[in-house]
């Protein structure tokens, strides 16, 4: 069904305009059988039922759905509303994001070209399903949006703190350089740095600098069940740190989830066919709300 | 050390147009410097200790010394698709004026390469990372390049017999795989439903939603691990066909850089250098 990558595109720009809307049109949603008959396809609506027993113990292993692919997944919590330093209101005052100035006015790089979104954005906006698997020394997720990876090392390496011009510098990465650790049996905590700066925290433009911290706190909460609360330090651009939000994630019963590519050749025709023509949103004051998603958007 | 992914793409586009020897030959032709293996792939202790049986988790580094194609004949409906694809070098061929023809390679945006083609590593060093790992009833393989990733089922389910009709799943750029061990060191992956879009190689053969696409991954020892891939296309090819060969070498490191193709940086390269430039590309 190549429609389906189209509409994957379309859906990348509409759901930040009008999310609830999107997402219920979702390619996954518009698939949604009567009843579950191929192992090879994902029914987002086919939700693990109950806890599923007690959580086995430093796994996160397994295959998830995430918020926004079934009202099932419990309400999280939306990312605060940072204060921003001078430099960041400058750079703030470069982006115009799809929610403020449409498909034909914005500068999102993801929304213009399919740029990948990069982390922390890839979990902040988009994370409907995912897959964890633990491989030697790191734990990977594997993300459905866009067939990225990601991996967490648990050799117990330092963190790296040098991303300068030196001959042994380490170059700015779109997932970041991540650590984790295993702070009890059941709760996961990784640390990220090393985030290109071209990419956005969160759908508003929230910038960030390569030396941000991103926090991430998983916690296994039963079987079934576990949740991500993430929070962000950046002195460069925040006055303080303050909280990414806190997302739900529920078992996913046949452990199969969908291939969802943003095709850039496929937007940049719908830029040109239909999301030019149609213009851009008049420009309306700033009402910076936070980029998470919110009670009721999913 | 800034800007590595714009290289790439530079890489992606320049290796072709300029270096046929680039990807007929493999990383064989350059110069090797003392305790590597190939350039940039440090050598492991020799003699390489036995192969752990059906285990090849860990990142690899390849292909290397690969050889592609030749592909097999194509039927006309296979003729109809290739013509309709203008590599940046197709076969090496140039127009009658010397110029290249117009290309129209998907990967000009960055569009995902898709599976087998992702296979072939398109950093400037041609060299490319696999990390295999496991999840419950599954292989995965995760990818360098693009940073994509592939799970392979070991459950013993059969692959989906139809794709894009009512009921079964869609096609999908990395396509539906099965895998088992042919015995304790041969591991082999049997892939179908890809999408038709992705050129199944360099100079832009067709795939058909109904191929069968055949890896196997056979573990010579601790280091070092071959692959083939082949192709059985009866819609697109009169005969099945070795697409590719190719080694793998234990990657010391076990480490991965990021190589996006960065859509953004792609397309400003094309309008900005290679439309300037006299090269014709097609949008």
């Amino acid at each position: 069904m190549r429609q389906a990558f189209i509409t994957a595109a379309l859906v990348t720009l509409a759901a930040l305009v009008v999310s609830s809307v999107a997402v219920a049109q979702t390619p996954q949603s518009q698939s949604q059988p009567k009843q579950a008959v191929s192992p090879w396809k994902y029914y987002p609506k086919d939700v693990a039922v109950g806890d599923g027993g007690p959580a086995p113990k430093r796994d996160l292993s397994g295959t998830w759905a995430g918020p926004g692919s079934t009202p099932s997944i419990p309400a999280g919590t939306p990312a605060e509303r940072p204060t921003l330093t001078p430099l960041a209101e400058q750079i703030m005052g470069q982006r115009k994001s799809v929610g403020r100035f449409g498909p034909a006015g914005t500068n999102d790089p993801t929304a213009t070209y399919c740029d990948p979104l990069g982390f922390p954005r890839d979990y902040v906006y988009q994370n409907r399903a995912m897959s964890v698997a633990t491989m030697p020394n790191r734990v990977v997720f594997l993300f459905q949006f866009g067939d990225f990876w990601r991996e967490v090392w648990t050799d117990g390496r330092a963190l790296p703190t040098d991303f300068g011009d030196n001959r042994d510098s380490l170059d700015p990465t779109f997932m970041g350089y991540s650590v984790g650790r295993w702070e009890d049996d059941y709760n996961f905590v990784i640390d990220t740095t090393g985030l290109d700066e071209r990419t956005w925290v969160m759908n508003d433009g929230t910038p960030h600098s390569v030396n941000a911290h991103v926090q991430e706190r998983w916690t296994r909460i039963d079987h079934n069940t576990m949740k991500v609360s993430m929070t962000i330090d950046d002195p460069k651009m925040y006055t303080k740190p303050f909280s990414l939000g806190t997302y739900f994630f529920r078992w996913v019963p046949n452990q199969k989830i969908g291939e969802w590519l943003c095709v850039p050749s496929e937007t940049l025709k719908y830029l040109t066919e239909q999301g030019k023509p149609a213009g851009a949103f008049p420009d309306e004051p700033t009402e910076r709300r936070g980029g998470g998603r919110r009670r009721g958007q999913q | 050390m800034r800007n590595p992914v714009f290289k790439l793409f530079v890489a992606f586009l320049v290796v072709p147009a300029l270096s046929s020897i680039a990807l007929a030959q493999g990383r064989g032709s350059r110069t090797v410097p003392p305790g590597f293996v190939a350039e940039g792939v440090p050598k492991m202790p020799n003699p390489p200790g036995p192969a752990p049986k059906r285990d090849l988790s860990g990142a690899w580094v390849g292909p290397q010394s690969y050889k592609l194609g030749p592909a097999a004949p194509m039927t006309p409906a296979g003729e109809a698709q290739f013509k309709e694809r203008h590599a940046y070098l197709p076969n090496g061929l140039r127009l009658d004026n010397g110029e290249l023809p117009p290309s129209n390679d998907p990967f000009i945006t960055c569009d995902p390469l898709g599976f087998p083609r992702n296979l072939l590593a398109h950093a400037i060093s041609m060299r490319g990372g696999m990390l295999f790992g496991s999840a419950p009833n599954r292989i995965l393989i995760a990818y360098e390049q693009q940073r994509v990733w592939r799970e392979i089922w070991t459950d013993g389910r059969a692959l989906p017999k139809q794709v894009d009709v009512k009921g079964a799943p869609d096609s999908r750029y990395y396509g539906f795989s099965v895998g088992h061990w042919e015995d304790d060191y041969t591991f082999v992956i049997d892939t179908t439903g890809l999408d038709e879009r992705p050129w199944i190689d360099e100079v832009g053969h067709p795939q058909s939603s109904s191929a069968k696409i055949q890896e196997r991954y056979t573990r010579v020892d601790q280091y070092n691990m071959k692959l083939t891939v082949t192709v059985d296309d009866p819609k697109f090819y009169t005969k099945p066909w070795t697409a590719m060969t190719a080694d793998l070498y234990w990657m010391k490191n076990q480490e991965f850089s990021e190589s996006f193709c960065i859509p953004s940086e792609g397309i400003e390269y094309r309008d900005s250098l290679t439309k300037p430039s006299g090269i014709k590309v097609v949008k």
